[in-house]
């Protein structure tokens, strides 16, 4: 008995031991070549890992708590490490508040000629704000080493760059070209992460092309000797509101209509669209929402049409120990552990936070803190601030996993394996009920997805689609959560490799001098398209019609909702109505005007929704409008003219 | 803990301290950048000296400097305050052949840089209406190019 036992242990030990250096569930064995104390071994090794549920669901404290953690939501990432594939050899660039190049889970894997301060103007990244510690969370997210301390990153032996680019005390504007790898410590950058953005109350102009920033990123295909580097920038946290700030200062929260219907109110616009910070119109920008651990849109995650793809970013508030208290539903439950400014003096994890705002974790001197946090130098961070990182790790491992992918290799990886989420979100909490256009802010007893010239009520959001091509999207989600596991075996088998170059099409004639009629769907007209290829991008840019006369001619965007209809009968909802510019507070400085724009600039707005599909043919926009608000500045009966481009998939 | 909630302290009134030497009427009543003018403002605003970028129109609040060298307050149709620092961005061309294109404005440019790897030039100007004027030339002179005239309308803000 004692040696069948004896014998069992042994075998046991060595289908461990297999399986450690064989991807954990997969059936094929795969080698690991990874040398070193950590070779081939997942994030276990590290004292907070159960804390971090993006790398491990079912085996994470979390799991336990199923009111805030399904166990089951993850990046699918420990298959991967257990190839040893950790990001070697990836330059991964964080632009953010800044970067403590000293922490003790950072230091490791940061190139010090990959660092920069715009504040102080020497390579020293670290914030002088206590409270500077977005980036050093986000960074270690990414790249926190695997070194039996702490956390560790997706992408723990990546070698990070950094710098003090946003919220500059002096109020300067960083140089965004030599950010964007226009200088020597970011010239060799493969993976920018942006967790920040700019927020517009009013539509802001697409030109004068009239960005720096613009003009950066369609350099990217530039870099890394002509394969391209990508961005991954975070959708932004408005869904709910954008809080309107001056001077660095909170003023007001600009809101948004919530949608009443048998006595409730219910939120089924986003507030803001991520396109509103027009740079997230480029391709090369891959835009990311936030999930929560229950495997839903984070409470506050922005959604449009120009969402790329989805990451963890955990819940609006964590409290309890570690983030377990509370329940999703109420917008509670744990968010992304990491790395935070060293010290409990600053950071985010520091003496005087309240309970009542912070778990126990994060809270100086608590047992909790003292117990597992004792020095504060580890922290948790929500927001698509923390989603986009964790898919910026995930594109690290793929590169380190074939150093080949171009850029749009680098989305299109993505895009294929993502792992459609919430499939029935577009029927939940009413989001699949129309929406009256004539009596704000109301929902209707229809749940028709028909659009018909002339009718006063329709659909506002359409859930998870299967267009044309069959690919699956979602305005919430995009193409879906990245699967860390499916995207590196992919970049492993990737032979063919699509053309870097990013040809920017020129803006054709679409559609000229159509009404709009408040209160109503109004089919604005057809455009058509003889080209075959495969598209990628659609963006259409709006601007008032000129009229022969000085009159008026302001058409208000916050009200009016721009849905397209594909040649293949696919539809996006590439804008709604009831946004961010339709509403207006009583807060003197509030000064939207209902979203107005007229014909001196252009209101550009885009979709990823076509993807794959063949655009030939007859392309229908509507404008899907509610009555705007008395106070708004709207003219009457106004007309838009069109135009429109389309970016082929190559 | 709600970083992206946090208010962020940093204050932009250094940035201001560079406006008041101004030369505008306006200088002194120049709101920050992103924030919307009223409608009597922007009437006012539409006296003054019109940019014409492409489809889009700015008019001029103020000119002058800042630290970092030439700036020029706008505001935009939608009453949306900008800045410009005077910058004409050439992109997507080859560095050598930029050259050749840009060597007539050269003498009304306080600096240019030339980033190689992105095949980008940065040309800065004293005057928003030359590089204005700049823009509109080389667009025709140099069709495979990608060339802009920032203005910025936002500071980006953790999100």
């Amino acid at each position: 008995m004692k040696k069948t036992v004896l014998f069992s242990l042994i075998i046991l030990a060595l289908i461990t031991q297999l399986t450690s250096c064989s991807g954990g569930s997969d059936s094929t064995t795969i080698s690991c070549t990874e040398t070193g104390p950590y070779a081939c071994q997942t994030g276990a090794t590290e004292p907070l890992y159960t804390y971090q549920w993006a790398l491990n669901a079912a085996q994470s404290y979390f799991a336990g708590y199923p009111p805030v953690a399904d166990g089951t939501t993850d990046l699918n990432v420990e298959a991967v490490h257990a190839q040893g594939i950790k990001g070697q050899g990836v330059n991964v660039m964080v632009l953010d508040d800044g970067l403590e190049i000293n922490h003790i889970d950072l230091k490791a894997n940061i190139n010090p000629a990959m660092t920069w301060n715009f504040q102080t103007n020497t390579s020293d990244s670290t914030p002088s704000g206590l409270n500077e510690a977005h980036g050093t969370n986000v960074a270690g997210m990414i790249a926190a080493a695997q070194n039996g301390i702490g956390v560790m990153g997706i992408a723990p032996r990546v070698t990070l760059g950094g710098a003090k680019f946003i919220g500059l005390t002096n109020g300067a504007i960083a140089n965004v070209v030599e950010a964007y790898g226009g200088a020597l410590w970011s010239k060799n950058t493969d993976v920018f992460n942006a967790s920040y953005s700019k927020s517009y109350i009013v539509p802001i102009d697409y030109s004068p092309t009239s960005s720096v920033e613009i003009a950066a990123v369609q350099s990217f295909p530039n870099l890394r000797n002509g394969k391209g580097a990508v961005m991954v920038k975070s959708a932004a946290n408005d869904y709910v509101d954008i809080e309107v700030k001056e001077n660095g200062s909170f003023i007001y929260a600009a809101t948004c209509p919530q949608f009443e219907y048998r006595g409730a109110s219910y939120s089924l616009v986003s507030c803001a669209n991520p396109s509103s910070d027009t740079v997230r119109l480029e391709l090369p920008m891959i835009v990311t929402a936030a999930a929560n651990a229950k495997g839903y849109k984070s409470s506050y995650s922005s959604a449009g049409s120009v969402v790329w793809i989805t990451g963890l970013g955990g819940e609006l508030g964590s409290l309890g120990n570690y983030g377990e208290a509370g329940s999703a539903e109420k917008n509670r439950g744990p968010q992304i552990y990491s790395t935070d400014l060293m010290g409990c003096d600053r950071g985010y994890s520091k003496y005087g936070e309240s309970p009542d705002d912070a778990a126990q974790f994060l809270i100086g001197g608590s047992p909790i803190n003292q117990e597992k946090n004792s020095n504060c130098d580890f922290s948790q961070m929500n927001g698509t601030s923390s989603s986009a990182p964790t898919v910026t790790g995930v594109v690290a491992l793929m590169l380190s996993a074939n150093p080949n992918l171009g850029w749009r290799d680098i989305r299109d990886i993505l895009r294929r394996t993502a792992r459609q989420m919430n499939p029935d979100y577009g029927n939940q909490n009413y989001r699949n009920h129309q929406v009256n256009l004539t009596l704000n802010p109301t929902l209707s007893d229809s749940t028709s997805t028909v659009l018909t010239d002339g009718a006063t009520a329709a659909r506002i959001d359409y859930g998870w689609q299967t267009n044309g091509a069959g690919n699956k999207y979602s305005n919430w989600y995009g193409f879906g959560l990245a699967d860390a596991k499916a995207a590196v075996n992919m970049a492993k088998a990737y032979t063919v490799y699509k053309p870097t170059q990013l040809i920017v099409p020129i803006f054709d004639a679409g559609i000229k001098d159509s009404q709009v009629k408040y209160g109503e769907v109004k089919e604005l007209g057809k455009f058509s398209v003889t080209s075959e290829k495969a598209m990628d991008m659609i963006q259409l840019g709006f601007q008032a019609s000129k009229k022969a006369t000085d009159e008026a001619n302001n058409v208000c965007m916050g009200s009016v909702g721009i849905f397209l209809k594909s040649p293949q009968g696919s539809v996006s909802v590439l804008s709604t109505p009831y946004n961010v510019f339709y509403d207006k507070t009583s807060h003197a400085k509030d000064t939207r005007n209902g979203g107005k724009i007229g014909p001196d600039s252009i209101y550009v707005l885009g979709s990823y929704a076509f993807y794959g599909e063949n655009p030939k043919g007859d392309w229908t926009v509507y404008a899907v409008s509610g009555t705007p608000l008395p106070t708004s500045e709207c003219a009457a009966n106004p007309r838009l003219t069109m135009d429109y481009r389309i970016y082929n998939a190559e | 803990m709600l970083p992206f909630k946090y208010i962020y302290l940093r204050s932009l009134c250094a940035l201001f301290i560079g406006l008041i030497a101004m030369t505008s009427g306006l200088a002194q009543t120049i709101p920050p950048i992103g924030s919307t003018l009223t409608a009597s403002d922007m009437e006012t605003a539409k006296t003054k000296t019109q940019i014409q970028d492409g489809k889009s129109v700015l008019w001029v609040l103020s000119t002058g400097r800042s630290s970092s060298g030439p700036l020029t307050m706008l505001v935009n149709e939608q009453g949306v305050v900008g800045r410009s620092a005077n910058e004409v961005i050439i992109a997507n061309s080859p560095i050598e052949q930029t050259k050749l294109r840009i060597a007539s404005y050269l003498s009304k440019t306080v600096s240019v840089d030339y980033v190689d790897n992105m095949k980008i030039t940065v040309l800065r100007f004293s005057a928003i209406a030359d590089a204005a004027k700049a823009v509109a030339e080389l667009r025709t002179a140099m069709p495979d190019a990608r060339i802009t005239l920032p203005v910025v309308y936002s500071i980006p803000r953790p999100r």
